[in-house]
């Protein structure tokens, strides 16, 4: 048990510094890993929201600026789709 | 006889509650930023620039050994030695310039005298001084730019843009134009917060300005061509022009206007005999992957815009 909060702190770590450089090739395979290995990868989400936050979401554009966010929650219910129908 | 159950009824209400999660906690980042459009990256942007200003101190070279940057320091003296006098020949043609628009009865709108005319002028010579940075135009006189940090830029940045280490508090406002070393047009402010802004590159997809190609062997502008230039991502821009126009490789690209702004050179022309328009692809003068420095004009938002048909 501990060693898997240890494996999913240093998951969230790299996703983090992923995210914070704006290295999305790295955030979206470190993101799609952890959703399928853990049950609820919420962090997924969030560094989709923090993606935009910083790179994105600039005030008066339409969809533009909101690609990190809606992937994010996308990838996470299509995972978590897949994984109920294949366990 | 008894089977296991394979999806009982409480995991069926776990999931839908998952489901109603996710929902909600969409529905309320969209409602936070319809709302307050600077609370999130706001938020997000204090907890990445202490990371990002580190980065950047890092590869300006802040742990580089004493003498590697002493003998860096001296080349850049010489350096600086060489744009100076190259800087005074260049004042004698724009003085020449400005006396020409004067005989032509347009206002001298000269970057030259605009920066020392300026009483909102934001002084930048000692932060150019101190960083080596030398803009071709001012030298080291008082400008109206603002020198920013890069902390940000593609290919590793989305949405092709760069994020610069000034914002609200240095005076920077949405729409200000950006320049790379060269006085070079590279984008302008598309949103700011207190210390941070981002700057939306020219060259972003599915943005199109006029824009005039001119010969680079002529100064005149009766001999450049007016086209609408469309942003290819990453520095590049596309044209179509009449296949007749003559275009050459290496011909400059100016935004139109009085001060003729350049923000390229032609580096390819695709002929199809079969179309009567011909494709110009040009790229930025500046290495957007390269910036480290950039120059905003603060005094953009209170003065005409340069680039007038900018949309999106």
């Amino acid at each position: 048990m501990q060693k898997n909060s240890i494996i999913r702190l240093v998951v969230n770590i790299l996703l983090f510094v992923s995210v914070l450089n704006g290295w999305w090739p790295i955030a979206f395979i470190v993101g799609v890993g952890g959703a399928w290995y853990w049950p609820h990868f919420i962090e997924i989400i969030v560094a989709g929201v923090a993606y935009d936050a910083l790179f994105g979401m600039i005030s008066g554009t339409s969809i533009h600026g909101w690609i990190g966010t809606i992937v994010s929650i996308v990838l996470y219910t299509v995972i978590l789709l897949i994984k109920k129908i294949v366990r | 006889m008894n089977y296991l159950q394979t999806h009982n009824e409480r995991d069926k209400s776990k999931h839908r509650g998952l489901w109603g999660g996710v929902i909600v906690f969409a529905v309320f980042i969209f409602l936070i930023q319809m709302m307050a459009p600077h609370f999130l990256p706001a938020i997000f942007t204090t907890i990445a620039r202490p990371f990002w200003r580190v980065e950047f101190s890092i590869s300006s070279g802040s742990l580089r050994s004493q003498e590697y940057l002493l003998n860096e320091n001296e080349a850049l003296r010489r350096q600086l030695a060489d744009i100076t006098i190259r800087l005074e020949t260049n004042q004698s043609v724009v003085n020449e310039n400005d006396e020409l628009k004067a005989l032509l009865k347009r206002p001298v709108t000269s970057t030259s005298t605009q920066g020392l005319a300026s009483s909102t002028t934001v002084s930048s010579s000692a932060v150019l001084a101190s960083t080596g940075f030398v803009d071709p135009l001012f030298g080291l006189k008082p400008s109206p730019y603002t020198l920013s940090a890069v902390l940000k830029r593609p290919p590793l940045a989305p949405y092709d843009e760069l994020i610069i280490d000034i914002g609200t508090y240095q005076n920077v406002a949405v729409g200000d134009l950006v320049y790379a070393s060269g006085n070079v047009l590279v984008g302008r402010v598309a949103d700011t917060l207190s210390d941070t802004s981002k700057v939306n590159l020219l060259s972003s997809t599915n943005t199109t300005y006029d824009v005039l190609i001119g010969d680079s062997n002529t100064s005149s502008k009766n001999h450049s061509v007016p086209a609408v230039a469309h942003g290819l991502g990453g520095g590049q821009f596309s044209v179509q022009v009449p296949r007749d126009v003559v275009t050459n490789i290496g011909d400059i690209v100016t935004v139109p206007s009085i001060n003729n702004k350049t923000i390229g050179i032609v580096g390819g022309v695709i002929t199809d005999p079969t179309q009567p328009f011909e494709t110009i692809l040009f790229t930025s003068l500046a290495n957007i992957y390269d910036l480290k420095w950039a120059l905003v004009d603060t005094n953009t938002a209170t003065s005409t815009p340069t680039i007038k048909n900018a949309k999106k």
